[in-house]
């Protein structure tokens, strides 16, 4: 029995005091316009390109020098008996010679659950990263790099048995396509659902979230008409909006002037060449960015939508579940009416701790998508334990099921992230976002900082996600935290002293810290930060 | 800020009606020239300051050389690069831009109506939309099954599922998934770059290379999503690839993503890709060298028939391309042992054929291994790239654990035991023979209907016959209603076929409508036997009526 809680403990913490929780507020329009966003001293960003520079210079040293004397090392990127290499020198040079040098930082083995702790297999490499030998051990780590919002991510509890229970009875597979044989009642009744709880007429469920954006622009626009996308929206959207074939416009992030500029520009001018009147405009945006924790300005989103008659399409990939005070995502924290919203797009991997994503609109939209969409016709169907995993989990954040345990998740999460974010900017780091997003970057900069963090973290028993160029902009390296309900208080104090001590080693510390009682900005100390972190992250700073 | 009254001081008294206008521009002038010398004396000093001030004196010294033309020439040039440089992105500059003021925008922002979102359904949408059959509980050999056209059909044997080796409801791989799920939960949380990589990701890829007899493979979370990806992970702008013009819907689309210079063959006209490819390497003989790809099907998911790959790999050599082979539907089909059509050439008369001349091949684990999501096997070179350079592996979570454990079972379970394939095999004959003689029988065959897919097929296509042109036949949209009049009264009498659903506005290549019947190795030769007459029958029936 001590055993078994021993291990529920390791999934999910208890809720060590009832002060640790919070219920977020809706918040108006101003409070996430304009979330500043601190600059590092000048120095820093030139040391950053330096050091992108030197480690450039010293690859084209290397690569001079394997092609000279060691050519069997770089046979792969070389042309040979009239066939081009299968990735050429310059194209892969990023991987070889920069990524390669801290590979060690990502793709690491894990196994179980996800949850709270996640546990790392360890592993050596004796030749620079391109071969690892396992050791046959493994370490536990505090979980904030899976993307685990909600904490449910759990091998017990409702949603696991009632996963268990859809196996014996609906099987792991329906195989089939949605359209051909592999509609089963579960996907109809999970789709009922999840368009119930987005405030939607009409939902529908994808195997694989990146595959839902990657085909649905190609049933809502073509050539004919325009997609504007946010500068950083996911790798998804704008393969998806490559693929459907329409004329591609970026502005810049989460600045509705700009978006303004480019309608505006794009309405007047219309179609390139023929001056033809754009047959839709569709504007792609993300509810919460997932490698800065900003949010997108929704209600100033749809008043342009009002007046500029384009069609919204929110990715709520990263909102959904976790963010809002009933957990509906950005409409509910923003307390903007989801019929303001054209397209609803989500997915199950964050906050449900299943997989695949949705798409929830119209009737009319959502038939269109069950016969036009590729992801629905040609697509395997969503496995039946996924769907009762986020049936379970939305019942869970309704109350319908273990009443008063969704809610404490929210407020959890909800707490967590605050008080982790609040820490952090008064040590005098720069972290990115708004105060409640889940997403916590802080910002590192000179690229060596990258390898340091990730591996003296990971021997502190800390798993983090750092990542830099191409995911992020070249001079933005940073470490990335994934708050989830499942970490305790005692969880968050601990990374916060870990993070003091990394401060100071790595001198990352680059914001201006935080106003003391006094008005003072400066950074503070670590028994500073701990004492009244608590009480100040609930309120409004 | 004294510059800027002095300005505005020549220009009040340019305006003004000065009796004495000469001497204040005058007074104004030196003034002007003063404040000049002053500024640059000022310069001078910071600049001899600056560190490398001297090299930039010394240009300008020499430069100037007494001719203040040429100083001046200069002084432009140096202006319009950095006008160059500091210019917006987002110039307006190109020929076709017209300008307008505000209002005018305002006024057309108003007037503009943009059409609706969605389109007004079409004929073929809604009888697409009407023929989506809905499956109560489990799928399976015989499922519970209701369609809107047909009502509630509580026993029908089903012939529409890609269970080929019939995977469904067995207990071991059941028992399995439940055991990963409470051993790992249900979704993985993340990407395989950031610690969604579990154990059994690495196991499961492990056992798919083995099975492939390849060095490594990697995972896809989604069987549709990898052809579309893994092409535009190797392929780019400038490469060359020659496909077959039958591909699947996912190839296409990769293909069109990638912007390669693209070449289509004939279906598996072993000749014409020869054409192709001997016409193409003449067209780009003197273009730089740039990767050159033959991307075509194993067994043909839209013919049903295989491809020729002991000719097309002979080809390969001797124009010096690479081959990516798409075996999605050909996995656990094909081959005594259910590897592939590699495997059939080999075990047909080319044993010199091996794994490792295909460089790349993607295969699903949605039909054979009894899951979901898909995989690419390859060197290790060539999975290495992928797991950055892929963007359907690194923007997207990893398929969840037990999906990956159940594959896992299903191939170890393949490779122990062969009987589920052969099984599959004397089905598809069996099959196959005796639907042949109940259409042959009805008098349909040839004369309604006509078999696409090739005998051996168990992915069965069948279209109606050239001959066969009632009045009413007149469209593609008409076709499909015929054959979903056909699909609809089979599945009343008890028996779930489709058609070979196609969105056309997404296939570059335009198909003809067809039949899809999947035989199982799950049935029994009673419940195919009994499929195989009502089919014939209901064939029959509409081609009197």
């Amino acid at each position: 029995m001590a055993c078994e809680t021993q291990l529920l403990e390791k999934e999910f913490g208890r809720l060590t005091s009832p002060e640790y929780k919070y219920k977020q507020k809706v918040q108006p329009s101003e409070k996430i316009r304009h979330v500043e966003e601190e600059e590092p001293a000048y120095y820093m960003l030139l040391l950053t390109y330096l050091g992108y520079l030197i480690m450039i210079v010293c690859g084209h040293v290397q690569d001079y020098y394997a092609k000279v004397f060691h050519p069997e090392t770089v046979a792969d990127f070389m042309a040979k008996d009239g066939y081009a290499p299968l990735f050429s020198d310059f194209e892969s040079f990023y991987i070889r010679r920069l990524q390669k040098r801290l590979r060690d930082c990502f793709g690491r083995v894990v196994t179980g659950v996800p949850g709270r702790y996640i546990t790392v297999l360890d592993r050596v490499s004796n030749d620079y990263n391109t071969t690892y030998k396992y050791l046959g051990t493994s370490t536990d780590c505090l979980n904030l790099s899976s993307y685990n919002y909600l904490g449910f991510a759990q091998s017990s509890g409702q949603c696991t048995d009632a996963a268990e229970v859809s196996i014996n009875t609906e099987g792991i597979s329906s195989f089939g396509t949605r359209a051909v044989c592999g509609t089963l009642d579960a996907h109809v009744k999970t789709e009922k659902r999840v368009a119930e709880f987005l405030g939607k007429e009409d939902a529908l469920v994808y195997s694989m979230g990146y595959g839902t954006n990657a085909s649905v622009f190609s049933s809502l626009v073509d050539k004919h008409c325009l997609v504007l996308s946010d500068a950083l929206n996911h790798g998804s959207i704008r393969y998806g909006a490559r693929l459907s074939g329409a004329v591609i416009k970026i502005f810049k992030h989460n600045d509705t002037k700009d978006l303004e500029r480019v309608l505006r520009e794009q309405i007047s001018q219309g179609q390139p060449k023929t001056h033809r009147p754009w047959k839709k405009i569709l504007v792609a945006v993300e509810g919460l960015y997932s490698m800065e924790g900003t949010m997108t300005d929704l209600p100033t989103m749809c008043d342009l939508r009002d007046k500029y008659k384009f069609y919204l399409f929110v990715d709520e990939a990263h909102s959904i579940g976790a963010l809002g005070p009933r957990g509906r995502g950005i409409c509910d924290y923003l307390a903007v009416d989801p019929a303001r919203v054209d397209i609803l797009m989500g997915t199950f991997t964050k906050s449900f701790g299943a997989t695949g994503g949705y798409i929830a609109s119209s009737h009319e939209l959502i038939n269109h998508l069950r016969v036009n969409n590729m992801g629905n016709v040609y697509a395997e169907s969503v496995s039946p334990p996924v769907l009762a995993q986020i049936t379970a989990a939305l019942q869970t954040i309704d109350g319908e099921i273990r009443p008063g345990e969704g809610e404490e998740r929210l407020e959890r999460i909800a707490f967590n992230s605050r008080y982790l974010r609040l820490a952090l900017k008064r040590l005098g780091f720069i972290v990115y976002g708004i105060d409640d997003s889940p997403i916590i970057p802080v910002l590192l900069y000179v690229p060596a900082k990258m390898p340091e963090m990730g591996r003296i973290l990971l021997k502190m028993g800390i798993a983090v996600v750092v990542v830099g160029y191409p995911a992020t902009d070249i001079a933005s390296s940073r470490a990335r935290f994934c708050m989830s309900a499942a970490l305790t208080k005692e969880d968050l104090d601990r990374i916060i002293k870990v993070m003091w001590q990394l401060g100071n080693i790595l001198s990352f510390k680059y914001g201006k810290g935080m106003p003391d009682a006094n008005g003072k900005v400066r950074h503070w100390e670590l028994s500073e930060v701990l004492a009244s972190g608590v009480e100040d992250c609930k309120k409004d700073w | 800020m004294e510059t800027v009254v002095t300005t505005a001081t020549i220009a009040a008294a340019a305006v003004s009606p000065s009796p004495t206008p000469f001497t204040t521009q005058h007074l104004a002038g030196e003034q002007i020239l003063s404040k000049l010398h002053a500024i640059a004396s000022s310069a001078a000093y910071w600049g001899e300051k600056l560190p490398g001030s001297a090299v930039v004196k010394r240009y300008i010294v020499s430069s100037h050389q007494n001719d203040p033309v040429r100083t001046i020439f200069e002084l432009l040039f140096f202006l319009f690069a950095v006008r160059y440089f500091v210019a917006s992105r987002y110039s307006t500059s190109n020929p076709h831009h017209v300008k307008f003021t505000e209002a005018d925008i305002d006024e057309l922002v108003a007037e503009w109506e943009p059409e609706p979102l969605v389109p007004k359904t079409t004929v073929l949408e809604e009888l697409d939309i009407g023929s989506i059959p809905l499956i109560h509980g489990e799928s399976g050999p015989v499922v519970d099954v209701e369609s809107a056209r047909v009502g509630h059909v509580k026993r029908a044997t089903n012939l529409a599922s890609t269970d080929f080796l019939g995977w469904a409801r067995d207990p071991v791989i059941k028992e399995r998934a439940v055991q990963i799920i409470r051993e790992y939960g249900v979704g993985s949380c993340g990407p395989p770059g950031f610690y969604g990589n579990q154990d059994i990701h690495v196991k499961c890829e492990r056992d798919l290379a083995r099975f492939c007899n390849s060095e490594s493979a990697i995972l896809y979370a989604q069987a549709f999503n990898t052809m579309s990806s893994v092409i535009p992970s190797f392929m780019k702008r400038g490469d060359i690839v020659i496909a077959d013009d039958r591909v699947a819907t996912s190839t296409q689309k990769g293909l069109q993503v990638s912007r390669v210079t693209l070449r289509w063959y004939k279906h598996n006209d072993m000749e014409d890709l020869a054409r192709v490819l001997a016409k193409t390497n003449h067209e780009f003989r003197k273009a730089p060298l740039t990767k050159r790809f033959i991307v075509t099907e194993g067994l043909f998911e839209n013919t049903g028939d295989l491809c020729n790959l002991p000719e097309i790999i002979k080809l390969k050599y001797q124009f010096k391309y690479r081959l990516l082979l798409d075996e999605s539907l050909s996995f656990g089909l094909v081959g005594s042992t259910g590897r592939g059509v590699l495997e059939h050439f080999q075990e047909n008369g080319h044993p010199e054929l091996s794994r490792q001349q295909i460089e790349l091949t993607a295969g699903s684990m949605a039909i054979a291994f009894s899951s979901a999501g898909g995989f690419v096997a390859g060197s290790d070179a060539a999975v290495e790239h992928q797991r950055i350079g892929s963007n359907a592996v690194t923007f997207s979570a990893s398929m969840p654990g037990y999906l990956a454990a159940a594959s896992s079972q299903a191939i170890e379970r393949l490779e122990e035991d062969n009987s589920r394939v052969v099984k599959l095999r004397e089905n598809t004959t069996h099959f196959r023979t005796f639907l042949e003689k109940q259409l042959q029988a009805a008098r349909v065959l040839g004369s309604v209907v006509e078999f696409v897919s090739s005998p051996q097929s168990p992915h069965i296509l069948i279209k109606l016959s050239d001959d066969f042109r009632p009045e009413t036949l007149t469209s593609f949209v008409a076709a499909e209603e015929l054959l979903q009049q056909i699909v609809d009264l089979c599945l009343a009498e008890g028996v779930l076929i489709t058609r070979h659903k196609r969105v056309p506005t997404h296939e570059i290549i335009a198909l003809e409508s067809m039949l899809r019947i999947e035989v199982s190795a799950s049935l029994s030769t009673q419940q195919l036997d009994e499929s195989a007459s009502i089919i014939a029958g209901v064939v029959k029936s509409i081609s009197s009526a």
